[in-house]
């Protein structure tokens, strides 16, 4: 006879065959991150695998027709495309590293330094960055262009040199190119510069190194991360630069990559080559791709934690009189990036031809002013750019933070995600998205309506959010997070308390930069909405195209007025609200000790 | 990182794209048609033509209003303000509305219109190529003008209009030279002694620069008749991005010579005061640059009355008279030139392909002229 099983005795279940990793909450999440890298992959890495495939299909639409290697061959092969490629290799790397220097110096004069106006460099270079690049080439290329242009009497009443032999050519493309991008590197730079330990300084001079030494040694590696994630996103973008390389390169015979893939695209205007243009950004992907793999390879397996616990100390020092010499730098490249072709568009706008002499007007402002559909797309551009801007920078923020503590496959992934989009050439991006999502069920429908262009900006400018935020994410120490956590805080607590705050000066340039990227876009509005759901930028460039440039002129200034007005009450707000909540979150933490029977200072 | 750990920020991704897709509105229904007001015969005291075209014409404007079509979108770069705004005041309930979309936007705008069944574009306007591209692919469908237009503007089985003619010349700045002292043709103008004195819109960029010299290419009688200019221009002519900046740079004085002007761009920089006249045409060798201006009225149009409506006024007495102060050739017969130019059939025009076969043959040829001048 056989009594129970010890088994049996033990109350023992027999284990499911499902593993624990596939069952319960661990199942939605799993279910949920799976549809969350459907979604990903098809709104960000679909537009640049279909590019792809339109390289090799001669259709009426990319992508779509017969399969041919006809255009793959006859662009690959034609002199003119390596011409472009190697200028714009060069025009690209060596812009985005002069911005990424000098910007990085700014930042850290702005937050490291006790320099004499360092509080205005970061809302002087947030107006700056809102110039177009339509304005700012036309303000510089008058600078540097004609018998009238400052550059131009200097020389001929100083050196009786005659012309304008500065008004094309690299030297001075690379000038304007710089000026025009040292904000973004700014932006980027300053808020990880703002989160970084002084004390890994302080540390290093007590070890004897000189203050020159200790930046170069301590404070750029540490930033890595984000330097180097900018400097690819800047190339890349360098890459498909269209309208200063134009202004500026033409006449010196100096010819870009963006230029060819439009030109490609649309020489034979009733039959626009897809597979042609689509070809030649295989070659800005391929870029983009080498970029990303130098990167990772440099910043590989090395850790770049500069938040860390109590020690924490970011305050500014004091450099002596050096600091005069860092005003001079700091106002230099505010006329050069900002002044200067702010002033030619001011002017402009009140003159009846852009750039001539005939006079001075306000007509370009009575008839921007004048015309009912102004308040509503500066208002319409305004919530797009709010409204895309943080829904970008959101998403950028948990995909790094999935990134930094997530495994090989997830990283691999937002890797992938946040940079496929930069892999498409600017002119082509419209084009790109609205081929890639029409087969798509669901998005199909949305196409033509304000939300479809919420997304295809939110893809646009996720890569840019993504470069300023992932920064300030690898910064912060894993202790941090895991002390909260055993000091009893849930992961949402842990993320809202401990991670958000910690990042939110790299989030808010993100979310203003990825804003302005919206608020600049051009293809997109146009294709992905309907003609009544315009930005300002496409309008602005509508009047620039049928001859209107001072009025073009005018309602850009409108805007950017909007915009310092909107930023600057948004800042106070800002500012104010996280002044109550510290004030609170201390009120509660000493309440918290008291009650605890001692007190403590926090 | 956890099982669990991954599913907040995953949720945290999804949500705001869940309440995107949630926010997605059906489109929008058509308003509801509004009573027509009575019509009156020759309302517009013969503005737009015979009191039988007039009364046609308010026929379909107050059909149109009925139908509750107030908005025309035309996918295509936008015309003079000025010619708009003549519209608008003649028929104010229905509002014109350009969207600058050209070749392959174009055709990917209306592809996915087609694919979707979300119809927003009433009609195709640009150069003739592409609009009779269009045409002959079967997007557009066949009108029935009020006025009585001449065959030679109309295509493709009268579903393609060209209700305009647009010149391209010499803008020259008059404070610095003195426009009998014009260079008179193509291969004067191309020549070493006027280096440095010239200033065109580069045809590395495409577009009509690069179309014109397509055109001294091919067909091959071109080509040796104008053998030579390409060469003249990269060698001697100044070449700047921008077709605005040609005329933003004569009337500024920095050049005194400007190649291949638009001229309705000239009109509108002129009328600011500038000192500047056209020149037009090259009096000897011929090569006048001119293109036909083209719409369809597209198959899916939403508001095909509002639109037929809007096509079949450009060619009415008012609609042409408008097109030439713009500074383009009208082609109805009977109305002048624009601003005391000569007409058109005076004028030793660069010789085109006809209109079916311009689609395919000039392809190659712009694309080695833009090769040339990237090289």
């Amino acid at each position: 006879m056989t009594g129970p099983s010890t088994r049996a005795l033990a109350n023992w279940d027999k284990p499911s065959r499902i593993p624990a990793g596939w069952r319960g909450e661990r199942l939605v999440g799993k279910l949920l991150l799976g549809l969350a890298i459907l979604v990903l992959f098809i709104l960000f890495l679909l537009p640049p695998l279909t590019m792809a495939a339109a390289s090799f299909r001669v259709g009426n639409l990319a992508g779509q027709g017969e399969w041919s290697i006809v255009p793959f061959i006859e662009t690959l092969s034609r002199p003119s495309t390596w011409v472009v490629t190697l200028n714009s290799i060069v025009l690209a790397a060596a812009s985005s590293l002069g911005a990424l220097i000098i910007g990085t110096f700014l930042a850290w004069v702005a937050v490291r330094t006790t320099t004499p106006l360092r509080r205005w460099m970061t809302p002087v270079m947030a107006v700056i960055l809102v110039i177009p690049s339509l304005f700012y080439g036309l303000g510089w290329y008058l600078v540097v262009n004609g018998k009238a242009a400052p550059v131009n009497i200097f020389l001929r009443e100083v050196f009786g040199i005659e012309g304008s032999p500065f008004g094309s050519g690299w030297p001075i493309m690379l000038i304007v190119v710089i000026g025009y991008v040292i904000p973004v590197g700014y932006l980027f730079m300053v808020g990880p510069m703002a989160r970084m330990d002084a004390a890994l300084d302080d540390a290093a001079r007590m070890n004897g190194a000189t203050r020159v030494s200790a930046f170069f040694t301590v404070t750029l590696p540490l930033l890595r991360p984000t330097m180097f994630g900018v400097f690819v996103l800047m190339t890349s973008y360098g890459f498909s630069a269209f309208e200063l390389p134009l202004l500026f390169g033409i006449q010196a015979d100096i010819h870009v990559f963006s230029t060819a893939v439009y030109t490609t695209l649309t020489a034979n205007e009733a039959i626009p080559n897809y597979a042609g243009a689509s070809t030649l950004a295989l070659i800005l992907m391929l870029l983009v791709v080498v970029l990303v793999l130098i990167r990772g390879w440099i910043l590989g397996g090395k850790r770049f934690s500069t938040i860390t616990g109590k020690g924490f100390r970011p305050e500014p020092k004091s450099y002596g009189r050096v600091q005069w010499v860092f005003t001079a730098v700091f106002i230099v490249v505010l006329c050069w990036a900002g002044v200067i072709p702010l002033v030619q568009m001011v002017l402009g706008s009140f003159q009846p031809l852009f750039g001539v002499s005939l006079g001075f007007t306000t007509l370009n402002y009575e008839h921007v002013l004048g015309d009912r559909k102004t308040a509503g797309l500066i208002t319409f551009t305004l919530i797009l750019a709010a409204i895309g801007g943080f829904l970008a920078a959101t998403i950028a923020l948990v995909m790094s933070h999935l990134s930094v503590r997530g495994g090989r496959f997830i990283r691999f992934f937002n890797q992938a995600v946040s940079w496929a989009p930069v892999a498409i050439p600017g002119v082509l991006v419209g084009l790109a998205l609205i081929t890639a999502y029409l087969p798509v069920p669901g998005l199909r429908n949305l196409i033509g309506t304000p939300i479809m262009l919420l997304l295809g900006f939110i893809v646009v400018v996720t890569p840019i959010a993504t470069r300023a935020v992932e920064g300030g994410v690898l910064q912060i120490s894993a202790e941090l997070e895991e002390s909260a956590r055993i000091s009893g805080a849930s992961r949402v607590t842990t993320f809202f308390t401990v991670v958000l705050p910690l990042v939110l000066p790299s989030f808010l340039a993100g979310w203003f930069i990825a804003g302005i990227g919206v608020a600049g876009n051009l293809s997109l509005p146009v294709l992905l909405s309907s003609p009544t759901m315009q930005t300002v930028a496409v309008q602005a460039y509508d009047l620039y195209r049928q001859g209107y440039a001072s009025e073009a002129a005018a309602l850009f200034l409108l805007l950017m007025l909007t915009v310092g007005v909107v930023g600057g009450i948004a800042w106070a707000v800002v500012k104010g609200g996280l002044r109550v909540l510290n004030r609170t979150r201390h009120s509660r933490i000493e309440r918290a000790i008291t009650m605890k029977g001692r007190v403590a200072h926090v | 990182m956890s099982n669990r750990q991954r599913w907040l920020p995953a949720a945290a991704l999804l949500l705001p794209l869940a309440l995107l897709a949630g926010c997605a509105a059906e489109p929008a229904p058509a308003p509801a048609p509004e009573e027509s007001a009575p019509s009156t015969e020759s309302p517009y005291g013969g503005a737009l033509g015979t009191p039988e075209e007039e009364a046609a014409f308010q026929a379909l404007y107050d059909e149109a209003i009925a139908a509750g079509q107030k908005q025309v979108v035309v996918y295509g770069p936008p015309p003079a303000r000025a010619l708009l705004d003549t519209f608008h005041e003649r028929f104010p309930g229905i509002e014109v509305t350009y969207q600058q979309l050209q070749s392959a936007e174009r055709l990917a705008k209306l592809e996915q219109e087609k694919q979707t069944g979300n119809f927003v574009a009433d009609i195709a306007s640009d150069g003739r190529t592409p609009v009779v591209s269009l045409g002959v692919d079967g997007w557009c469908q066949p009108l029935d003008h009020i006025m009585d237009v001449p065959a030679e503007w109309l295509g493709v089985d009268d579903s393609v209009q060209f209700q305009q003619v647009a010149v391209f010349g010499m803008a020259v700045n008059t404070d610095l030279l003195d426009v009998a002292d014009a260079p008179k043709s193509w291969q004067e103008l191309t020549s070493a002694e006027w280096a440095g004195k010239v200033v065109m819109v580069t045809p590395a960029a495409g577009g009509a620069a690069a179309f014109t010299f397509a055109q001294m290419d091919y067909p091959e009688a071109n080509n040796e008749k104008y053998a030579g200019i390409k060469e003249g221009i990269k060698e001697n002519v100044t070449l700047v991005a921008k077709d605005a900046l040609v005329l933003q740079e004569v009337a500024s004085g920095n050049y005194p010579i400007g190649a291949l002007a638009y001229y309705p761009y000239f009109v509108e920089i002129k009328a600011q005061g500038a000192p500047i006249e056209f020149v037009f045409p090259f009096a000897e060798g011929g090569g006048n640059m001119w293109t036909k201006s083209a719409q369809c009225l597209l198959n899916d149009s939403p508001n095909p009355l509002a639109a037929s409506l809007y096509m079949y006024w450009e060619f009415s007495k008012e609609g042409q008279q408008a097109l030439s102060d713009a500074g383009l050739y009208p082609v109805m017969p009977g109305t002048p030139g624009p601003g005391g130019l000569p007409p058109l059939d005076t004028v030793e025009l660069l010789e085109q392909l006809p209109d079916i076969e311009a689609i395919t043959a000039y392809g190659p040829y712009v694309k080695d002229v833009i090769d040339f001048f990237t090289e």
